[in-house]
């Protein structure tokens, strides 16, 4: 059977670590080159694993540090690609980052700006400056990351719940901006997923979590989350326009 | 790459044409056997035409005739199913019909057989399939649902109804399966080039089309992919869900 992304070239934000890790890895196992992105120090050494695992897959991987909240960063990032492979055929908005969260009244400004900036600008500014391009070749798919709890909400994180609500209002304009191009633009809101994202949440919200979901268990990088990117990255969701897909073992159905 | 559903079998209803014709030939492509499901004998003809498809693409492939509104021909189906295909990994509740009019006008008969033929299939067959998938510890079920349960349609109040009931019913036969290693989930297609399209006149389907972002109807091609993904060990944590090829008519 062909590989369902052969030819492609992917610029996954936020792939470090957790699930844009996952996509990367998935992407290049079914043939494309990866542009892997990380914010700072911290996501360094793994970062360089992660482009030796897809060397090693027979693909390209360029890494290039830049915090995607900052223009001239992502300015930077996006032309560094293009630089490198001439196109970008995938995009995936997943860089973002979780606190351990706070009630609104004692939320610090500083806490609830700085999600906003990584998860919905970073979102916004990543497309800007890959959108023209994705019109110039007239082909494109762009997967935008949100979260279940964009629809149900949950205790301390007005925050980073609003930006991923954000995320998903965006996805759907953008989405009929696109029009009749061969752009698409979709989103995923996994469920609670076993990421290092997760360990920085206070312990008793998974379990919380887990008791409503039906499959009670955290979702699975690669088993479970990675493929709905996958699906949405490949020819067989050419139909998927504005859409917004749910792993998440059954906790809200959408 | 191994076919993403090598060594499964497969039930399809409504497989004689459309969206469930297509479902059966991309299933054998990946590697699994089909039962094809068809209503009547006005069908049989299409059915075998499925069928040599399936084959051409490398499944197995066997017709059951049944009404899926009615208990006995479903028992008989799902029995008949076992006996051919020895298991059942995947049932694809796709069977379905189309007519309309104006809740006032509409013929009890009309709503009785398209709550019957849509929804009450879905709910016999499943009763049928579900014990076999228990004792076996896994199984994928995709039911055929509408993007019409959401936005509702004139004239189709009863089609509506049945596609909405079909979410409805997938989500609680999600919360019923728990944590076992099932999947029950639904594809809810936007407007899509099948023979129940058929009966809508030009000028609505200009209409609809102006509503959609892409500013096209969906061929059945781009709408099976969602079922293979549904079926596939790729979709283990997809619970309860709807997904929603439809262009952007829909976006949810």
């Amino acid at each position: 059977m062909a590989k369902r992304l052969k030819g492609k070239v992917a610029l996954i934000t936020g792939s470090s670590s957790g699930i844009g890790a996952g996509v990367a890895k998935a992407y290049a196992r079914e043939g494309a080159d990866i542009v892997l992105n990380y914010p700072d120090k911290a996501g360094e050494r793994d970062i360089w694993e992660i482009q030796k695992a897809i060397e090693k897959m027979g693909r390209k991987a360029l890494v290039v540090k830049a915090d995607v909240s900052d223009e001239g960063q992502v300015k930077r990032m996006v032309s560094q690609a293009l630089k490198t492979f001439g196109k970008v055929d995938i995009l995936v908005n997943n860089a973002g980052h979780a606190d351990r969260g706070a009630p609104l009244q004692d939320m610090s400004v500083e806490m609830f700006d700085r999600m906003i900036a990584v998860h919905l600008r970073g979102t916004f500014l990543c497309t800007k400056y890959v959108l023209p391009h994705m019109y110039k070749n007239d082909y494109g798919k762009i997967i935008n990351v949100s979260t279940q709890f964009a629809f149900g909400g949950t205790p301390l994180f007005t925050h980073y719940n609003a930006a991923k609500a954000g995320v998903i209002a965006m996805t759907h304009t953008l989405a009929i901006e696109v029009g009749e191009r061969n752009i698409n633009v979709n989103c995923v809101a996994m469920g609670a997923t076993r990421t290092p994202m997760v360990d920085q949440v206070p312990p008793e919200k998974p379990k919380s979590v887990l008791a409503r979901q039906t499959k009670h268990r955290f979702g699975d990088v690669d088993k479970d989350i990675v493929p709905a990117f996958v699906f949405l990255a490949s020819e067989e969701s050419r139909f998927f326009v504005g859409q917004t897909l749910g792993p998440n073992g059954g906790d809200v159905f959408s | 790459m191994a076919g993403r559903l090598k060594g499964k079998k497969a039930l399809i209803t409504g497989a004689s044409s459309g969206i469930g014709a297509g479902v059966a030939v991309a299933f054998a492509k990946e590697g699994a056997d089909v039962v094809i499901n068809f209503p009547n004998k006005q069908q049989e003809a299409n059915a075998k035409k499925v069928a040599a498809a399936v084959r051409k693409a490398g499944g197995k492939a066997y017709l059951v005739q049944a009404d899926v509104s009615k208990e006995g021909p479903v028992r008989r189906l799902v029995k008949e199913s076992l006996k051919r295909l020895g298991r059942i990994d995947i049932l694809i509740n796709n069977a379905g019909i189309a007519s309309g009019a104006p809740v006032e006008k509409m013929p009890i008969a009309m709503w009785d057989e398209m709550i019957g033929v849509n929804l009450r299939s879905v709910f016999l067959v499943t009763h049928f399939v579900l014990p076999h998938m228990y004792k076996q510890g896994s199984g994928k079920i995709v039911n055929n649902a509408s993007q019409l349960a959401y936005l509702g349609s004139a004239g189709l109040s009863h089609y509506c109804a049945a596609k909405a009931g079909i979410i409805g019913f997938t989500r609680s036969l999600s919360r019923e399966i728990g944590d076992r290693n099932i999947n029950a989930n639904c594809v809810a297609p936007g407007a899509t080039y099948t023979p129940i399209l058929e009966a809508v006149e030009e000028d609505h389907l200009k209409a609809i089309k102006a509503m959609i972002p892409k500013g096209e109807l969906a061929r059945v091609d781009q709408i099976v992919p969602a079922f293979v993904y549904l079926a596939s060990e790729e979709a283990s944590h997809m619970v309860g869900q709807t997904i929603s090829p439809n262009g952007g008519d829909m976006m949810l």
